[in-house]
Formats: structure tokens, C-alpha cells, sequence
């Protein structure tokens, strides 16, 4: 009786361990049923095309994409929200989702970096010096939205250089005019005008005509790592394992590269 | 048929009832929400709603309540349209009510950009712009009420008081206005606490800047998606901002107990 028990506990031992172990590259028939991906709003377009080749890829599959700061969504996911998968634009927010929500440690699969927007035209701003002058409307994203972080590495950075000096930060906080929640929100304010100038990545400045980009000098830039990471909470382990397979395979990584996106060395 | 009516009433009442117990549960289960509600942050935006509510209900009551007494005697040409316009307000989401004032008093707007070319001055991302967004939504909930309040007012007694020669102003001041109290006073807190929760129109128009124009709805929004006080902030200032709606209700239903009596 005894080793009988003992017997089905190895089969299903060895049953749980062997689904773990599946390849990460299934049969487009296994692979089937919703996805819900939670990602940072800067992704926008690129999981949109990501989601798209996904689906022609595993034509039984359909993913749902919900966008927002990468802040936000980690709160839902803590809360319970129903994801597969999380694609955050940076490890904290990454880290900030408790290590049981999560079924495997986030990876790194894009690139980005910070660049200035303004409204096309717009004689405001022409340098990343121009963010201190006084009266020089700027808009940045919240404490805890990535891009809001990155942002504000890029000013200290610039604060600790001989050519912007000290006060230089201070300076530009005290133009900042609005924090919005993600970084999507910051653009929209660059586009209808409102803000003389605003942080964000360069792959959202190319996703809206009325905007043109500053650069931001690389001796204060920021490189924005993309972590994304498959969640205990979503209902579909098999095809959120194949979608984050999918996002670093490469076709999943040209795509992002056809959006602007690094990709990072494996 | 009883027992079907007890429980469609029963779950009714508790899907209203369940989620205050949870926000108080919350608040009392996790100890950084009760931190929360001490930081300084949290002073600040209840500072800002309370500065902004309170210019936007006075804007409210001083433009609305000739327009509601108007609007109640059909004395205006065109009161038709202007009644259907004060309707819109109530009826359209907020996050629609920022876009339209952007377009109209934005940098860009209508009136926006003459008034930035003539005097450098832009209304968004002020708190002017929280105030204005807050009227635009609220003010017309106060007129309503208002003008069904002096509707109520039998327009006879303001002509016998003025054929015993009081004046126009006299007469609304001690013949409308006394009639018309409890309406006016239900209008006046309907309409504050609608500009205390304003969210949508604000975030468009105004932007969230602690300490110019993140108001306690917008620092309950900052603090969920990721700021620096975070879930349990959001607990505590949505506490806070609960606390004050009832008390808000208590006020109304006070005021209208004794007006019936």
C-alpha cells in the first residue's frame, strides 16, 4: 500500500517536474486559449505587432494587451489582477511584484533611452540645457513610472557635470508643471502643446507626428532595461511561456527593433 | 415573492456596503496606511482640495444662483439652450470635460492661445485650471437644485411683497432666498462634493503637481500607479476622502431635517 503510494507520488512528481521542463518552443497546437499581457505603456505599438505575430504564430491563441505604467500594473498584479504576463520598462517595478506572483525571474529582452520631446517647432527648448531656463514649461512622469525614475538619474547625472553645474536639477524640477501617470500621458501633453518639453524614450517621440525629438547627451542618458516575466496568477502557464519564448526569439526581437527598441546581447 | 424582494435587496445593499468595509478594513489592518495618512504629502493635497473646492463653490454660487433664479422665472431669452447646457456637465465623463476645456482655454485653445499671446499667461497646469475644471463639472449639479428650489417659491408672494414696496433685491433676499433654502443647501453640497472628487477632467486640464494641482483624488491616482506612498497611501487618502464625503451627507441630511421641521 505503502509503495504504491509512494509510486504515485514519483509519477506525479516526475509528471509536475517533466511540464517544467517542457521546451520552451511548443507545438503551435499545444499552444492555445487567452493571454493576457500586462505591459508598460512605452510598448505600446511594439507588443501590438508582437501580439499580432504571436497570433498568426499560434493561430489558436489570443492575446489581450493592457497597457499602463509599469508602476500601475505591478500594484494590479500584487492585488490579484489576472495576468500571464508582465513586461515592465524597468527592474524595479519588475522587483516590486512579489517573488510568489511571479513563475520564473524576470529577463531582460529590450533597450531604450531618454530623450527630450517638444512640440514640432517649438523654439522653448533646443538643448538639455534649456530645461532649467526659467518660465520653460516641463512635464515628466510620476515618482515610481520608469520613465519618471529614468529621468531623474539623467538630471542627477547632468548635475554632477561641470557643464550644467550645480543647481542645474533643481532648476528643471522647479519648471516641471505636471507628473503624469505613465509615460504616454507625458507625451500627450507635449503633443497638444501644453508642455514646452517633456523626458520620455526615444521609441514614443517616433509614435507621434506633432512631436519632435531633443537629444539628451550620452555622458547623461539612461539605457532602460525591459524586464519581462511569466505570473502565477494567469490562468494560461503554457502560452505566457511561449509568448516570453516568442519575445526573445528572433523574430520577437526584430520586431521591437523595427519600433526603435535595443536588443540586448544574449 | 417576499423572499425573492429580502434578497435582491440584501445583495444590493451589500455590494454598496462591502467595499467602505473593505477600504476601513484595510486601513485599520495595514499599519503604513495609518503612517500614511501622516505624511506630509497627504496634508498638502487635502490643503489643495479644500483651497480649490472652496473658490469653485463660491464661483458656483455666485454665477449660478442668478442664473438658476433666471432660469426658474423664464425671464431669459434662450433658457432653453442654456438649461440644456447646464445639463451637459452632469451627464458628460470628466475625462471629456478636460479635453473640451483644453480646446477651448488650453495653451493651443480657442481663448488659450490669444490670452498667452497678448499677456504670457497659460491657464493649464495651474490651480486656476483645478478651480475651472472643478466649476465646469460642479457648478451646474448647484444650479439645478437651485433653480427647482426657487421654482418651489409661489411667485405670488414675491409680487405682493414688491406691491408693498419692497424692493427686487429685498424680496430675494428675504422672501426667495429663506423659501428656497433647503434646495440651495442640498444643491451647495451636491456641489462640493462633486468638485472634492473630480479626478478626470482635472488630470486633462490641469496636470498633478504636488502641492499646486494634485488635489486628494489625484494623489489617491499618484499614489496607486506607483508613487512614493503607494497602496496603503491610496487606502488613506481614499479614507480621508471618504470621511469627508460623509461627513458632507451628514451636513445635507442635517440641514434637510431641519428644514422640514
Amino acid at each position: 500500500m505503502r509503495a504504491l503510494a509512494c509510486l504515485i507520488l514519483t509519477v506525479v512528481v516526475l509528471g509536475v517536474v517533466g511540464c517544467q521542463a517542457t521546451p520552451s518552443t511548443p507545438s503551435a497546437d499545444e499552444v492555445n486559449g487567452e493571454v493576457v499581457v500586462s505591459a508598460a505603456s512605452s510598448l505600446t505599438e511594439a507588443f501590438s505587432d508582437t501580439a499580432k505575430a504571436f497570433e498568426a504564430k499560434y493561430p489558436r491563441t489570443k492575446v489581450t494587451l493592457n497597457f499602463a505604467s509599469s508602476a500601475a500594473l505591478a500594484t494590479q498584479i500584487n492585488e490579484g489582477a489576472p495576468a500571464d504576463i508582465f513586461a515592465s520598462a524597468d527592474r524595479v517595478q519588475m522587483d516590486n511584484v512579489k517573488a510568489e506572483r511571479k513563475s520564473a525571474p524576470g529577463v531582460v529582452f529590450a533597450l531604450n533611452r531618454l530623450v527630450i520631446a517638444k512640440p514640432k517647432g517649438s523654439p522653448a527648448v533646443a538643448t538639455y540645457a534649456d530645461l532649467a531656463k526659467p518660465n520653460v514649461k516641463v512635464v515628466l512622469a510620476a515618482d515610481g513610472v520608469p520613465v519618471g525614475t529614468y529621468a531623474t538619474q539623467s538630471l542627477a547625472a547632468a548635475e554632477k557635470s561641470a557643464a550644467f553645474g550645480t543647481g542645474f536639477q533643481a532648476r528643471v524640477i522647479a519648471n516641471v508643471r505636471s507628473r503624469e501617470a505613465n509615460v504616454r500621458a507625458v507625451l500627450t501633453k507635449v503633443q497638444l502643446g501644453e508642455a514646452d518639453a517633456a523626458i520620455v524614450y526615444s521609441t514614443d517621440v517616433a509614435t507621434a507626428p506633432e512631436v519632435e525629438p531633443v537629444a539628451i547627451p550620452d555622458a547623461y542618458n539612461v539605457t532602460s532595461e525591459y524586464v519581462i516575466a511569466p505570473l502565477t496568477a494567469g490562468k494560461n502557464a503554457r502560452a505566457a511561456s511561449a509568448f516570453v519564448a516568442f519575445v526573445r526569439s528572433p523574430e520577437g526581437q526584430a520586431l521591437l527593433s523595427q519600433r526603435g527598441f535595443t536588443i540586448p546581447a544574449r | 415573492m417576499t423572499l425573492a424582494v429580502a434578497v435582491l435587496g440584501t445583495v444590493f445593499a451589500l455590494f454598496f456596503l462591502l467595499p467602505f468595509v473593505g477600504l476601513v478594513w484595510r486601513a485599520i489592518d495595514d499599519p503604513r496606511a495609518r503612517e500614511a495618512l501622516g505624511d506630509p504629502s497627504v496634508a498638502t493635497a487635502l490643503r489643495i482640495s479644500m483651497l480649490t473646492t472652496s473658490v469653485s463653490v463660491t464661483l458656483s454660487l455666485l454665477f449660478g444662483t442668478p442664473a438658476a433664479y433666471l432660469l426658474a422665472r423664464r425671464q431669459v431669452p434662450g433658457g432653453a439652450v442654456l438649461d440644456a447646457l447646464l445639463d451637459l456637465p452632469i451627464v458628460l465623463p470628466p475625462t471629456v470635460a478636460g479635453v473640451a476645456l483644453l480646446t477651448a482655454f488650453g495653451r493651443r485653445g480657442l481663448l488659450g492661445e490669444p490670452i498667452e499671446a497678448l499677456t504670457g499667461l497659460a491657464l493649464p497646469f495651474t490651480m486656476l485650471a483645478v478651480i475651472v475644471a472643478q466649476t465646469f463639472v460642479a457648478a451646474p449639479l448647484y444650479v439645478r437644485a437651485a433653480r427647482a428650489g426657487f421654482e418651489a417659491v409661489d411667485p405670488e408672494l414675491e409680487a405682493i411683497a414688491r406691491t408693498l414696496g419692497a424692493s427686487r433685491a429685498h424680496v430675494f433676499r428675504r422672501i426667495t432666498l429663506p423659501l428656497a433654502r433647503g434646495p440651495l443647501l442640498a444643491g451647495l453640497v451636491l456641489c462640493w462634493a462633486r468638485a472634492l472628487g473630480e479626478l478626470g477632467a482635472t488630470l486633462i486640464f490641469a496636470g498633478s503637481l504636488v502641492g499646486r494641482t494634485q488635489t486628494l483624488p489625484l494623489a489617491v491616482v499618484a499614489a496607486f500607479e506607483g508613487g512614493p506612498l503607494g497602496l496603503p497611501g491610496a487606502v488613506a487618502l481614499s479614507l480621508l476622502l471618504l470621511a469627508t464625503a460623509v461627513a458632507l451627507l451628514a451636513v445635507l441630511r442635517l440641514a434637510a431635517k431641519r428644514g422640514l421641521t
